[in-house]
């Protein structure tokens, strides 16, 4: 009896172990394998944002790779330094209004960018469902134009070598010991965010800005590691995602911890949208439609250190569920739509960014 | 960076532009010559050109008075964007900014430069040549690699220097700040200071010494003679390069933008950078347009000033025919007080931001000298060089280097000939016009070319994202400074060869080949070698106008600091120093073959 049961889950285990390769590879619909055929022709795409976004220059060849492995295709991806993403955004929106080509095939940007961004009407609308109906789901894809590709939660990085204190709050920053020592983003990165009725609405926001900004040092962008691993500032906050961070300190061993901001329980997201005006069109909604498959996540994971919170496969879920567990309450869904209900937040993070350029003087 | 220094244009009063004369009403063929083209084909460039370049402030002019978008039909015309620019405390801010980080940056450069000439051309100092060359090496080096060296020196936290004040020599706290209007001075100061050595060498080396004799000779000490003899003759030489050393300070980007821009000190180069990109909206063209012409208003004053200066300076001439002779001072034993305060010079403005740049080059992070950090050095930053955009970069960067110089003294060859050879009526006002993209900050003619092309060109000439606009504004931008040139050169060479040729048939093309050019041919190949050379280290300009399809090599240094990439960005600062010096070493090896160090 016990030799017939061992042979039979032998056969079992060479069954599914011969099965696994072919339930791993992710089944490609009639509508991508037309899309990768029309892909194939563009040949070439440019991805346009930092060094840090994506893996630069390394992401764009490891997505080149696994692109072509997966659709059996031979394509190639360049990648072209960008400044900030609002930058890039301005610029793919200046072409446009001018008739000339995009700087970049896929525009990778924050909800709060592509909210600005949204009404110009500059990003191409696909069937992304038809591509990976289990992975492109109504959860993932906006307004059958802006894909999610990874989640990002409100915090603020620090150099835990040299900070003064372990700061766990926004308003620990305002302790003497961080005066001078902290840096934030020019456009005031999040605070359309903290000024959310989610989070703490735009009177506290403001009196805090005002408060925050004399003690702030400077300005650098969300992924300045290197400022930070430096020593130059000793913070950031807040830190647009985090993703930078986890990929500084992973890499090249530096100095960093991440803190995601409890009062401020809401998962936002980055998007990517292929541009009215790409050189290869088809080639940039192939990437944006990779990117969201199993394979896809797992590139952006190595690069990046950060993924979609909504797949299965998902590490930032944890990272999810910890900051719910801290805050004591289920984080709200800030994307795109819940941009567009935000338009106090919005004007007071403009309102904030005037604040921070003014040093606090206003 | 704004053009280098003409040394002739200090000296020649004839050189400023004059008052168009008063046009009469003549037809087209009295005004073009009738049988040689080479005179219409000089003419109609010239006309051209100048189109171009009084479009530029213009477009600007209009956009700043626009609503709206630029290409919007709808647009009204109001002073919204000036109550904008007026209205902004930041904008007040990052005038009053960039008037005191040019004050800086201008004592700084006099401070190392003036004396740095004064001991080449009034001294016998030893190894002048070796002087001249590190001058020369000095203003080549790129603004952004001194810049981020000297953030890694003197940051208040981060400063090698000031952590080894503190935790070594045991100061309470860090005793100098970079991050500050005039630590930003002092290195533009610093990068600037070649330029007041060779503009005012020229007028030291010109002086009569009698005065300065006949000054001691009544019991004048050696200092009250540099104080009220050598100075005041050399006044109207050293306004003009100061005031031509606070023209870059004001245009100036590289250095606000790594040093300040992070620590909240906007100038104007910056705050219009931030215009034209900002980070929570499309490009404010209009306010930009309007904040350009505030500054092109100011820079307007300063070039006539400039102006009315040149036309007096004849008053100042003290070059003789018979009894002039150069005095030299014998240094005797102070030469190595001279070579010390001059060794201090390099080593701060070159030699320990390079070593600093060095450093952040090898290791994955910057970090302070320790044994962790020497552990961690390596090549990582070399290998990650994106080597497809530096290729980019470099192929867009040498065919610049090329064509810039040569089609900016082609113009600048038909613009002395019209001005000082042809009979065109009003030929003056081409003069004065070449000498406009001087006047105003590059950075506006930058911006100004960008509103041109965006919404004026597009459809008509498209090159917006091309190497052909970057070099249609390096030649405007270069303009200036070939014309004072060309001009120069050309007074001196007397009517009679010209003529002597045309009586012998000889049309103006054959005149031009092999009259003019092999004797203007030295001063040719020095502007060609030094214009190639400034095209090389480019950013103001084309950090404006560049897309991903246009990339030169200081804007991919540039993409990479601005992607947070210190150690990559160091990285290719070596590569792009690396390929200067046998450059640099052509410049020295052309000079000294056409002689034109000595003229």
């Amino acid at each position: 009896m016990s030799r017939f049961v061992t042979k039979v889950a032998l056969a079992a285990a060479v069954v599914i172990a011969s099965a696994v390769p072919v339930f791993a590879q992710t089944a490609l619909t009639p509508a991508v394998k037309e899309l990768a055929a029309a892909a194939a022709k563009d040949k070439e795409m440019t991805v346009t944002w930092s060094n840090s976004t994506m893996g630069g220059q390394k992401g764009a060849k490891a997505f080149e790779t696994a692109i072509n492995k997966m659709f059996g295709i031979n394509i190639k991806i360049s990648w072209a330094p960008g400044e900030s993403m609002p930058n890039v955004g301005n610029q793919v929106a200046t072409t446009a209004l001018n008739g000339l080509p995009s700087p970049t095939d896929v525009y990778m940007g924050f909800s709060r960018n592509m909210a600005a961004l949204r009404d110009r009407n500059l990003f191409y609308s696909a069937p992304w469902s038809s591509y990976f109906p289990d992975r492109l789901t109504k959860e993932v894809v906006e307004e059958d134009t802006y894909v999610k590709v990874v989640s990002a939660t409100l915090g603020f990085t620090y150099n835990s070598a040299l900070a003064p204190s372990k700061p766990e709050k926004l308003e620990d920053f305002l302790k003497p010991e961080w005066k001078g020592k902290y840096a934030t983003t020019a456009f005031g990165a999040g605070f359309d965010q903290i000024a959310a009725k989610e989070a703490w609405g735009p009177e506290k926001t403001i009196e805090f800005a005002k408060k925050f900004s004399e003690g702030a040092a400077g300005f650098m962008r969300c992924n300045e590691m290197g400022r930070l691993s430096s020593g130059e500032f000793l913070a950031l906050v807040t830190d647009c995602s985090g993703d930078s961070a986890r990929e500084f300190a992973t890499t090249k061993g530096a100095p960093l911890a991440r803190v995601v901001a409890p009062d401020v329980p809401l998962v936002s997201y980055f998007y990517f949208a292929v541009p009215k005006n790409a050189r290869s069109p088809n080639l940039g909604k192939l990437f944006v439609a990779f990117a969201l498959t199993k394979e896809g996540q797992d590139v952006i994971r190595k690069e990046t250190f950060g993924d979609l919170h909504l797949m299965p496969e998902s590490i930032v879920k944890d990272e999810v569920a910890k900051a719910e567990k801290i805050a004591g309450k289920k984080f709200a869904n800030g994307d795109l739509a819940w941009q567009r209900t935000n338009s106090a937040g919005n004007a007071t993070q403009q309102e904030v960014a005037k604040i921070l350029a003014a040093g606090g003087r206003k | 960076m704004a053009d280098s220094p003409a040394t002739s244009a200090v000296l020649e009063p004839t050189t400023w532009p004059a008052t168009p004369t008063k046009m009469k009403r003549m037809s087209l063929r009295f005004i073009l010559p009738k049988e040689d083209p080479w005179q219409i084909a000089m003419i109609v460039l010239v006309s051209f050109l100048s189109l171009f370049i009084l479009a530029i402030p213009v477009i600007v002019l209009i956009l700043s008075f626009r609503d709206g978008r630029p290409i919007d039909l709808e647009s009204t015309y109001s002073f919204m964007h000036y109550a904008s620019v007026f209205t902004d405390p930041v904008a007040y801010r990052a005038l009053l900014n960039t008037v005191s980080f040019a004050l800086v940056t201008l004592l700084v450069a006099f401070v190392f430069g003036l004396p740095a000439a004064w001991l080449a051309e009034r001294t016998d100092l030893p190894a002048k040549p070796v002087l001249y060359t590190l001058m020369t090496l000095g203003i080549l080096l790129p603004g952004f690699a001194t810049a981020m060296g000297w953030l890694f020196l003197l940051h208040p936290r981060i400063g090698l220097v000031n952590v080894f004040l503190t935790r070594v020599v045991g100061f309470s706290e860090a005793p100098f700040n970079i991050a500050t209007i005039i630590g930003m001075g002092w290195v533009q100061g610093l990068s600037l200071a070649p330029i007041a050595f060779i503009m005012t060498a020229a007028v030291l080396r010109a002086i009569d010494p009698a005065l300065e004799e006949s000054a001691q000779m009544s019991g004048a000490n050696f200092f009250n003679t540099i104080r009220k003899v050598t100075l005041r003759l050399a006044w109207p030489g050293i306004l003009a390069s100061g005031i031509y050393i606070v023209t870059i300070g004001f245009a100036s980007f590289d250095v606000p933008a790594i040093i300040g821009m992070s620590n909240r000190i906007f100038t104007f180069s910056t705050y219009l950078v931030t215009q034209l990109a900002p980070h929570d909206d499309l490009p404010h063209y209009g306010k930009a347009a309007a904040l350009s012409t505030v500054v092109m208003g100011v820079s307007g004053l300063l070039a006539l000033w400039y102006g009315k200066l040149q036309s007096q300076a004849h008053r100042y001439q003290v070059v003789t025919g018979k009894g002039y002779r150069p005095r030299i001072i014998a240094l005797r034993g102070r030469a190595w007080m001279a070579w010390t305060f001059l060794s201090v010079y390099f080593v701060l403005s070159k030699f320990l931001p390079l070593l600093i740049v060095i450093w952040a080059a090898s290791l994955p992070y910057f970090q302070l000298p320790s044994a962790t950090a020497f552990k961690a050095m390596s090549w990582a930053n070399f290998e990650s060089i994106p080597w497809d955009m530096m290729m980019m970069g470099l192929r867009n960067t040498s065919l610049l280097m090329i064509l810039t110089p040569t089609l900016t003294l082609a113009c600048a060859i038909a613009f002395s000939w019209v001005v000082l050879r042809s009979k065109v009526p009003g030929r003056l006002a081409f003069d004065f016009i070449a000498f406009l993209p001087h006047a105003i900050p590059n950075i506006v003619f930058g911006v100004g070319v960008l509103l041109l092309t965006l919404f004026l060109l597009r459809n008509v000439i498209p090159f917006y994202g091309t190497l052909w606009i970057l070099l249609f504004v390096f030649v405007i931008g270069r303009i200036s400074y070939a014309t004072r040139m060309t001009n120069s050169t050309l007074i001196q060479v007397h009517k009679e060869l010209e003529e002597a040729a045309t009586m012998s048939g000889t049309g103006t093309g054959t005149i031009v080949r092999r009259v003019l050019l092999p004797i203007l041919a030295p001063t040719l190949i020095y502007a060609w070698i030094w214009m190639a050379l400034l095209t090389f280290r480019e950013l103001t300009l084309a950090v404006i106008l560049t897309t991903n399809d246009n990339l030169t090599l200081p804007v991919v240094v540039w993409g990479m600091w601005q992607s947070g990439d210190y150690g990559v960005a160091s990285a290719i600062t070596l590569v792009l120093i690396c390929l200067m010096v046998p450059l640099t070493a052509f410049y020295w090896w052309a000079v000294r073959k056409t002689g034109i160090e000595n003229s």
